[in-house]
């Protein structure tokens, strides 16, 4: 059973890339000279897409006061980055988490639910500590455990072990990868946005997620550090969603980080289950 | 692809803003520089900065009238969830910038633009109106500490203006500091170096044993009390330095003491005159009655008493006389020139029989055949009086040889008449105090020994109306030693030889 490291990145060498849209999105979003137009001229090849994405813009998660009806719009009020995340959702989702795959021993739908609930309160974090682009969280806490799908998708079997471990010991993901000596999903996660051309913000930080302090020198050690807290309160919000079973280990550092200190913490928790309660339409795509 | 803007556009904006902000006194100035800047960023039709509320605080251009009724739901939005957002309008877009620092919002920047901002652009103004927030809070911080200072300023003037009303002088001092309060009093009233360098060596030792302390000072006759407590400062100890003017007190306590003593003067010469009298009384009264049954003898003998007694009485009467002049400064001298030798040879022989009688032997000696000097005879005469007798008073009853020597010198340019006894002695801490009015070294003695207790000052008066000085040496139970010094004169002087007609 036991596979090499290198046999595993190569098997996300050979995933396929995103299709074009997707890719276009993410190049257009990264273009500072972008406009409006473009990045809705790019998303409007997809028609599906763009309705999910005006379906979600007008989600109470929002709570935009009008009813947005053409892209243009969504990408003037919510920004393109917002936008280019939502696309970013639907794409992840319809990629990975569409069809469940009886081969799969674990429940996608939760995973899923880990996502988002990362993805939410990484963006709420901002919110809360005054960061000014929190997109940017939003997007890296979505991501930040695609390397957990990848290995169910590329070797289901060595993920069926890994959760079967991990739960039976009250352990938690990352050790019972240490225990089996498997990559870290991280680095399979951050190996396959490489592979996408995904900024290097996003892969930084899905390389890292686990262990702020060695992105610590990075200029975007904030990020990390906040993702890495999202993390750790999605797991006690929803334990075992994420495969990861076990008390999580908060890195102190990373509170350090970004100057927030415990009753922030439980502050956060609360605004972010509110917000949680409004990301129904992210959470059921 | 570039990740960080570093183009060197928003390096010049960063720069230009950094400037004005560093320049930032009020907080209405951020919105200026802010607005300088995005005009700068995008090409606008007209910008605002609106409160919390949605009042315009400041547009460009000035006089400019816009209407944002139908936008007011998307600028509360925006606050709310710190999204800047790009709605249509009629004229272009209207772009709206909130101005949030940790989710709290402070106002919105609303900008109308005719082209559509490009992605870099909408980011870096949110990522300047963040940074023009976080400026802005910590100055509204700023102004609140200042507004505390202020509170806390008025408060250290009020309770200063309370110390400033204490009579006593207050300062607070620091080993790290030195002075570091100092009250009214103590700016107005303490300019004796001497006093202050007293009271800050006391501090000192206050702040080294953390234990209170008080001490005295006395210059010219005005005594200070000097009292310092250990104060705790953050993490210094400084020591609160009290020192009050006693003067008045101590002059208090002088007068009760003068007050005390003359109630008690009062009971010691009634007790002094009645006795006479009342033997006077008792002999005559018995004289009277029994004149037929009296032999010549026993009636000598009453008679002889009756005259002794008022003779005692009206030694006693002359005395007081003598001090009432004192007091009224009405004691004159009638100097002429006499040998003093002989004059102190005459005293002693005068006084011969009563030492006798008192089993005290009483001598004189000295080198000097004769000595001519301007002097009150009389005066003199009860100096002498006055000395000798006090030896004899206060010879020790029990003693085998009591004596008493008088001598006499000469001494620089004056005489000296030492009159030495063996009697009882004075305590070495009443010596300067048996000169004093009314004093009497033991007021037990009052019955023992007889007295007004107004020789010594009348003596001392004497002397010292003579230019000379007076002054003993003693030990109790040894003997005692008077000391009289008085300078020799062969000229009359003006303002002397005044008459007075006083019995000494």
């Amino acid at each position: 059973m036991m596979v090499t490291v290198d046999k595993i990145l190569e098997k996300v060498e050979d995933l396929p890339s995103p299709d074009f849209v997707v890719q276009r999105i993410v190049q257009v979003a990264s273009n500072p000279n972008a406009s409006a137009k473009e990045v809705s001229q790019v998303i409007s090849t997809d028609p599906s897409l763009s309705s999910r994405i005006l379906k979600i813009a007008n989600s109470a998660y929002y709570g935009i006061p009008r009813k947005i009806s053409i892209l243009s719009e969504a990408v003037m009020i919510l920004g393109f980055k917002t936008v280019r995340n939502l696309a970013l959702s639907v794409f992840t989702y319809d990629r990975f988490f569409k069809k469940s795959d009886e081969k799969s021993p674990i429940d996608r739908k939760r995973l899923w639910r880990h996502f988002v609930v990362t993805a939410v309160i990484a963006e709420t974090l901002a919110s809360t500590v005054g960061y000014p682009v929190k997109e940017e969280l939003f997007i890296t806490g979505l991501l930040h455990d695609i390397g957990k799908i990848i290995y169910d998708v590329i070797t289901p079997k060595i993920l069926a072990s890994a959760y079967e471990v991990a739960s039976r010991m009250k352990k938690t993901f990352t050790d019972v990868e240490g225990d089996l000596g498997i990559p870290h999903h991280g680095i399979i996660g951050a190996k396959l946005l490489e592979k996408w051309n995904f900024p290097d913000l996003i892969i930084t930080t899905v390389e890292n997620h686990h262990s702020p302090s060695s992105a610590r020198e990075s200029v975007y050690s904030e990020i990390v550090s906040m993702v890495h807290i999202s993390d750790v309160l999605a797991n006690l919000l929803y334990p075992g969603d994420s495969l990861s079973f076990g008390d999580p280990h908060l890195d102190p550092e990373a509170l350090n980080d970004i100057s927030i200190k415990p009753k922030g913490l439980l502050n956060l928790l609360e605004k972010s289950k509110e917000m949680i309660s409004k990301a129904k339409e992210l959470l059921d795509m | 692809m570039p990740e960080i803007g570093t183009s060197s556009k928003i390096i010049t904006l960063f720069s230009s803003f950094i400037m004005e902000l560093a320049n930032v006194k009020k907080t209405e100035d951020i919105g200026e520089a802010l607005l300088k800047l995005v005009k700068k960023l995008v090409d606008c039709e007209w910008i605002l900065f609106l409160s919390k509320n949605k009042e315009i605080l400041l547009k460009d251009p000035k006089d400019i009238e816009i209407d944002l009724k139908k936008h007011e739901d998307m600028i509360d939005w925006s606050m709310k969830t710190s999204n800047s957002a790009f709605l249509d309008d009629s004229d272009g877009k209207v772009g709206l910038i909130p101005m949030t620092k940790k989710g709290e919002a402070f106002g919105v920047i609303a900008l109308l633009i005719k082209e559509e901002p490009k992605l870099e652009d909408m980011d870096t103004l949110r990522v300047f109106s963040f940074l023009s927030s976080v400026v802005l809070e910590n100055l509204r911080l700023y102004e609140e500490l200042l507004e505390k200072n202020k509170l806390v300023e008025e408060t250290k003037e009020y309770l200063k203006n309370i110390l400033d009303t204490f009579p006593e002088m207050v300062f607070v001092y620091s080993e790290k500091d030195g002075m570091v309060f100092k009250n009214r009093r103590f700016e107005d009233e303490a300019d004796d170096e001497d006093l202050i360098n007293e009271a800050v060596s006391i501090s000192k030792q206050v702040i080294e044993t953390g234990m209170r302390r008080i001490g005295e000072y006395e210059k010219n006759g005005v005594f200070y009390s000097i009292t310092s407590e250990p104060l705790k400062h953050e993490n210094d100890t400084q020591a609160v330095t009290t020192i009050v003017n006693v003067t008045s007190t101590k002059e208090l306590e002088r007068l009760k003491e003068l007050d005390r003593m003359k109630m008690e003067f009062i009971s010691n010469i009634s007790h002094e005159l009645r006795t006479p009298l009342a033997a006077i009384k008792a002999y005559s009264e018995t004289i009277l009655t029994s004149l037929k049954d009296l032999d010549p003898d026993t009636l000598k003998d009453f008679m002889d008493t009756i005259y002794n007694q008022s003779r005692h009485l009206e030694e006693l009467l002359n005395e007081l006389l003598d001090f009432s002049r004192i007091e009224q400064k009405a004691l004159k001298l009638e100097k002429i020139m006499v040998d003093v030798v002989s004059l102190c040879r005459e005293a002693v022989n005068s006084m011969m029989e009563y030492a006798r009688s008192k089993g005290v032997e009483l001598s004189f000696e000295t080198d000097l055949d004769s000595l001519e000097t301007l002097v009150d005879p009389k005066r003199l005469k009860q100096v002498l009086f006055n000395l000798i007798s006090n030896g004899v008073k206060f010879s020790k009853k029990d003693l085998e040889e009591k004596y008493v020597k008088v001598s006499l010198s000469k001494e620089d340019d004056g005489f000296l008449i030492v009159v030495e006894d063996n009697g009882v002695g004075i305590p070495e801490d009443k010596k300067d105090r048996i000169f004093e009015k009314f004093y009497r070294v033991d007021s037990s003695l009052t019955y023992e020994v007889s007295g007004t207790g107004l020789g010594l000052t009348i003596t001392k008066e004497i002397v010292e109306l003579h230019g000379g000085r007076i002054w003993v040496e003693s030990e109790v139970g040894k003997g005692s030693r008077f000391f009289v010094w008085i300078p020799i004169e062969k000229v009359q002087n003006d303002g002397d030889g005044g008459q007075d007609s006083g019995e000494g």
